[in-house]
């Protein structure tokens, strides 16, 4: 059996690139040296096990992260490992990776028991991951960052610049790159060549195992398919991928198989060709959950107002560069969403509304009132309260209790001659506590020892105690599991069945169609178009497909035709 | 990560020390009783007297520093400012302004160099340590311009008075102290702008975005750091009588240390008046018994870097303390 | 795929010109790089004077620029690579001056210069360790750690001195390397030394393991861990060289000024930061450049001779670094912009 040569140095000569390309054609089974690899041109990977885990356990002060979980990943397929929040997918990577070391239960790869101590140690053994948090340095060109840690020397600490970018050209042009890309400071480049260009660090390295998490966040959706894509050629190529996913969709046509973890144990593992999301959902949380779209959809009992109150209307809002002239109305009772491709100016759009970016023209009126916004505290005062996306970066005010995270929207309610009242301030956290099923320990609580969902409550409740007409979310359940979703759709409904209106954000679509009234699309900066979400639309599969293709087609159409 | 018997007994050393300016509190009082053992002298009414008025200006510009600390910046012109105060005031005053008015000259500088400082920082967006480094050169240049050549004498009884004289029995300069920690203390603690000063400092853009005006809290802090170095300015020029060209030099250091031996963190986000004040206290107290024990000055400079570094060191022992408690969830997992 | 094509268009649509390639394009590229728009400013500064005042450009006082300016360009360069790394350093004036009197009392005890001046720049090394091992074991935030640096390091040469100057300590070689007597009557050791360290440092920078190591250490130290590099190493060394650097300006300052007062060096922290920053060294880390630095120095020091020369109070050099630093960033950024590039800094 053809095992796969180690590279015993860290430096990359002429020689290893070529084996590696070798490999692909040598290494026996079902594998196809593929050149472009399609959504129907899939081939069923090798059987032979690449990685195996093994019962691994794994535990925190305070919590098991993993309870004796188990998981197995063939050469050249596509693994895709899914789970709710607190699952265990995270913690499992950084066990591959050496970031952790087990507590019990043992790791093997090709076949024999191995201790991954240090990252150094996964990197040996070809095991490569790629984190959410970009893990280039900005300020270093490509060609640096791919062989950061391991350079290509001549004698002594003297670099070989030749032979590296030589190296790094191959491969980049296979990825299709452009030459000049090589020569600038990796900041200057975009989020999609900023992930390929960590894929061919890893390839650059003998990666047999790519693990990937989340590689797809904060891409637009053209983007996202471009990766997939490359990923999908990974698996073609013979390197074998572990790719840790919030976005269901993205699965089909990538994945060979998918392992399901709940509560830190195995559930399942299915080949992608066996199962569908609404399988994978019920076998993540356990229980019977419709899809999002319909666990976020208007109920039956909530219509539409009849003849609502305009609540916001903004006209020719324009900032140079990045908005122009993009007009909304919002009226009372209603959600409207707005879609379009990350950077087309989404958050842009709302962060004008509230004050928080400076526009160059426009008018926003609330309520029939023309208001001057310099800052989100004018837009707070003018009525209009927002939940951030990134509540971590930009929500949550980490170090201040659950109490003074909520009380800081609006102090002056809480104040009297001067002086902040703490005691009505409790009473007040308390009663949000309540009413919005936060879990937390005490109102006096660190927020940042609550968990994802609990934590986007508390922003809520914020965004509530402003007493606000309209509610901006941007991205309300990024990041949060299955089951605070749906509770967060529901004070969303809760919201706006009182009088209130509100615009939500969202990149996943199913969760857009089920929240919207309206979704505008906005595409480079402008409202490429706006299309109604008739009642009841969730519950036509047919009107659902069709929903989502003309909102993608807004969304997308090159910016010459109209 | 597994608890064991000692871990225990460390963790709730860490929790009593957590509570704002427990620690400070502490040393203060052990040092006290130490000098007062050893160092000649220490006890006497007088000295005593003389330990407090020589913490005044510490005390002030330390309250000063700490409004700055507390919402995320540092401010190293201090002790440039302190020294154009007490020229600009002793300037006027020797010019035929009066006394009053030579005062709130004093003080307007210090605004004014504070807003120069917040304009650097939150309109052209430049890091605040260097903004006040440079504001640092700038100033004791302007200072020194002023001064060097034709040194500044106060001829003036009422100015004498603000650091010599005593109303009911207190100096006046203690007098003005206890008013700035009072102001200070409970604007900090207890109003809408001392909540969101701290929210600024814990997370800008968090606290922007949830209707905090952020730009104003720092144009405030910085203004409320300069006006508050000139005080201490004008009362050290009062003790001297005079304006010297190096005036305030190296006070900002010490003013640092004041509020990071009280418990300010220099990160942003935590920290007190009252904890300042202590910690003041306590470089005051060691100040006198070093010169007491006739020990060379420079050794409280020594000491006081030292004491920074200590500082900075027990605050990331209470947060990351602070951060081992069991969380909710575990970490992404 | 959307993002960075219609940024590249709009920089190009910005600053309004037609691209015609060739010299635009040079210009911009020129532009871009570190302390461009300092060196700018320093040759239209040259030549205004020069106009004003022809003796500006005589090559005596040329040549006495580039001879003054070694002493705030070697603590410059310790600074621009602290900054690379991630770090700061403002303890540069302190510990220059500290091993400047340690050079100075050893002579004065029978030392041979080797030895003198061998461990004046092995405790310089020292005291870097120090600050870099605060920072990085302690985790306590560069400014403060160095800033204390600053305090104790003054505090330990004033207890030391007891506040009278180290003298006598001066022999013909010496003054030829402090820069008192030189070469072909032009040129000073001191020059040549700084000159010689600018080719060590930037080959160091540009074409070893080890700078692309300090500049991934600066840019993103969570990347560069990551890549099995040791950020704590890496930024150690930074501080380790920056004080050994401190400890080469103190013993060349000593023998230039032939006395060593106990406040030898005190400003000069001020002057390198304002010099490094003007060569283009971003804050936020994993930039910078030593001929940026050089271009700051010179500029700095041509100053200080405007000065001299308009017969103006010294000590409108401290108004005008402070100046200098609250505006060279902006300089910096204004040149990057032109060049159609966003600055970091």
């Amino acid at each position: 059996m053809l095992t796969c040569p180690r590279s015993q140095s860290l430096a990359l000569t002429g020689t290893r690139l070529q084996e590696f390309r070798e490999i692909k054609r040598v290494i026996p089974g079902s594998i196809k040296m593929q050149t472009a690899a399609t959504k129907t041109d899939r081939v069923v990977p090798s059987d032979e096990v690449l990685i195996k885990v093994e019962k691994i356990t794994k535990r925190f002060p305070g919590v098991l992260a993993l309870d004796g979980a188990s998981l197995e990943i063939r050469r050249g397929e596509v693994h895709a490992l899914l789970g709710e929040n607190g699952a265990g997918k995270s913690t499992l990577i950084k066990l591959l990776s050496g970031v952790y070391q087990p507590d019990g239960g043992n790791i093997s790869v090709r076949g024999e028991k191995v201790d991954i101590p240090h990252p150094s140690r996964a990197q040996a053994l070809g095991i490569t991951t790629i984190y959410q948090e970009h893990t280039l340095a900005p300020d270093l060109t490509a060609i640096e960052n791919v062989f950061l840690g391991r350079e290509i020397r001549r004698t002594g600490p003297l670099l070989d610049q030749e032979a590296m970018r030589a190296r790094t050209r191959e491969l980049w042009l296979e990825f299709g790159g452009d030459m000049e890309d090589l020569r600038r400071p990796v900041n200057e480049l975009g989020g999609l060549k900023q992930r390929l260009i960590e894929i061919i660090k890893a390839l650059a390295f003998d990666a047999e195992l790519v693990i990937m998490d989340e590689p797809t966040a904060a891409l637009p959706d053209g983007e996202r398919a471009n990766l997939l894509d490359h990923i999908r050629k990974l698996g073609a190529g013979g390197v074998s991928v572990l790719l840790v996913t919030h976005r269901l969709e993205e699965l089909f046509g990538v994945a060979d198989r998918v392992t399901v973890f709940r509560d830190g144990r195995w559930v399942a593992t299915m080949p992608m060709a066996e199962t569908s999301i609404d399988d994978i959902i019920r076998k993540m949380v356990g229980r019977e959950v419709g899809s999002m779209a319909a666990a976020a959809a208007r109920p039956d009992d909530m219509p539409l107002p009849k003849d609502p109150a305009e609540v916001l209307r903004a006209t020719g809002l324009s900032r140079r560069g990045v908005l122009h002239d993009v007009s909304l109305t919002v009226r009372a009772g209603e959600i409207v969403g707005i879609g379009g491709l990350a950077g087309s100016g989404r958050t842009e759009l709302v962060r004008a509304v509230i004050g928080a970016d400076r526009l160059d023209s426009g008018e926003v009126f609330v309520s029939g009132r023309k208001v001057h916004l310099r800052s989100p505290t004018d837009g707070m005062r003018a009525g209009i309260a927002m939940v951030p996306e990134e509540r971590k970066i930009l929500g949550i005010v980490a170090g201040f209790s659950v109490t003074r995270n909520i009380t800081i929207s609006a102090m002056r309610k809480v104040t009297k001659t001067a002086f902040l009242q703490s005691r009505k301030e409790e009473a007040i956290a308390r009663n949000f506590v309540e009413e919005l099923r936060i879990k937390t320990r005490s109102t006096g609580e660190a927020i940042e020892n609550l968990s994802g969902g609990n934590q986007q409550k508390v922003l809520f409740a914020r965004a509530l105690f402003a007493d606000p007409k309209l509610i901006i979310v941007d991205e309300p359940t990024q990041g949060i599991d299955v089951g605070a979703k749906v509770e967060v759709y529901r004070l969303i409904r809760r919201f706006v069945a009182k009088g209130g209106a509100a615009i939500v954000i969202s990149s996943e679509l199913p969760e857009l169609l089920g929240l919207s009234d309206r979704i505008v699309v906005m595409r480079e900066g402008s409202k490429a178009g706006e299309l109604p979400v008739p009642p009841g639309s969730v519950h036509s599969t047919a009107l659902m497909d069709q929903l989502q293709q003309q909102i993608m087609q807004f969304a997308t159409w090159s910016s010459r035709d109209h | 990560m597994t608890t064991n018997n000692s871990g225990r007994g460390g963790r709730a050393a860490l929790r009593v020390i957590a509570i704002e300016g427990s620690t400070v509190l502490a040393a203060l009082i052990i040092l006290f009783v130490v000098s007062a053992i050893f160092a000649p002298g220490f006890m006497t009414s007088e000295n005593l007297t003389n330990v407090l008025v020589q913490s005044v200006f510490l005390i002030i510009i330390g309250i000063g520093m700490t409004f700055v600390l507390v919402a995320g910046g540092i401010d190293l012109s201090v002790g440039s400012t302190m020294g154009l105060s007490g020229a600009l005031c002793i300037y006027s005053m020797n010019s035929g302004v009066p006394f009053v008015l030579a005062l709130l000259i004093g003080l307007a500088a210090g605004a004014l160099v504070g807003l120069f400082n917040s304009y650097f920082i939150t309109v052209l967006r430049i890091a605040d340590f260097i903004v006040t480094l440079g504001t640092l050169s700038l100033v004791r240049g302007i200072v020194e311009l002023m001064t060097a050549n034709s040194p500044l004498d106060s001829r003036s009884d009422a100015f004498s008075f603000l650091t010599s004289g005593t109303v009911l029995g207190i100096p006046t300069a203690v007098l003005i102290a206890v008013a700035v920690i009072l102001i200070g203390g409970i604007t900090l603690a207890k109003t809408p702008m001392g909540r969101s000063i701290y929210a600024v400092g814990l997370n800008p853009a968090s606290a922007y975005l949830a209707g905090v005006r952020v730009p104003r809290v720092r144009v405030g802090v910085y203004v409320v750091s300069g006006v508050l170095a000139a005080l201490a300015g004008i009362l050290l020029s009062s003790r001297l009588s005079s304006a010297q060209p190096a005036a305030g030099t190296g006070y900002e250091l010490t003013a640092i240390a004041a509020a990071a031996v009280g418990g300010t963190s220099l990160a942003g986000g935590r920290g007190s008046v009252l904890g300042t004040v202590l910690g003041a206290l306590l470089l005051g107290v060691l100040q006198n018994s070093l010169s007491l024990l006739r020990v060379n000055a420079f050794w409280f400079q020594i000491i006081t870097g030292l004491m920074i570094v200590a500082a900075v060191l027990l605050d990331g022992a209470i947060k990351r303390f602070v951060k081992s408690q069991p969380v909710m969830s575990p970490e992404g997992a | 795929m959307l993002s960075t094509d219609t940024k590249q268009q709009r920089a190009e649509v910005v600053d309004g010109k037609t691209r015609t390639g060739g010299l635009t394009s040079r210009l911009r590229a020129f532009l871009g790089k570190p302390g461009a728009g300092i060196f700018i400013f320093l040759v239209v500064l040259l030549i205004v004077m020069g106009i004003g005042t022809p003796v500006m450009l005589s090559p005596g006082n040329l040549f006495g620029i580039l001879n003054q300016m070694v002493f705030i360009l070697i603590p410059a360069f310790g600074l621009t690579l602290v900054i690379i790394a991630g770090g700061l350093d403002l303890s540069v004036g302190s510990v220059l001056g500290l091993t400047g009197g340690i050079c100075a009392f050893l002579i004065v005890r029978g030392a041979p210069l080797p030895l003198a001046f061998a461990l004046a720049i092995l405790a310089g090394a020292v005291l870097g360790l120090i600050n870099g091992l605060v920072v990085t074991r302690l985790r306590v935030p560069d400014f403060i750690a160095t800033l204390a640096m600053l305090g104790v390091a003054r505090g330990v040469l004033y207890v030391w001195t007891q506040g009278v100057p180290f003298r006598n300590y001066m022999s013909p070689p010496y003054y030829y390397l402090g820069g008192l007597r030189m070469i072909a009557g032009k040129i000073t050791i001191p020059l040549l030394i700084a000159l010689f360290l600018l080719l060590v440092l930037s080959f160091l920078l540009q074409r070893t393991h080890y700078g692309v190591h300090l500049r991934a250490t600066g840019s993103n130290p969570e990347a560069a861990r990551l890549s099995g590099i040791s950020v704590r190493q890496v930024k150690v060394s930074a501080y380790v060289v920056s004080g050994m650097l401190s400890a080469i300006t103190g013993i060349l300052l000593a023998g230039r000024l032939t006395t060593v007062h106990p406040d030898m060096g005190s400003g000069y922290e001020l002057r390198a930061i304002a010099a490094a920053v003007m060569g283009g060294a971003a804050l936020s880390g994993g930039r910078g450049s030593f001929y940026g630095a050089l271009v700051g120095a010179v500029t700095l020091t041509v100053i200080q001779n405007v000065i001299n020369i308009l017969n103006l109070d010294t000590n409108w050099e401290d108004v005008i670094v402070g100046a200098i630093i609250l505006f060279a960033v902006l300089i910096d950024r204004g040149a990057l912009a032109l060049a159609g590039r966003k600055s970091r800094a």
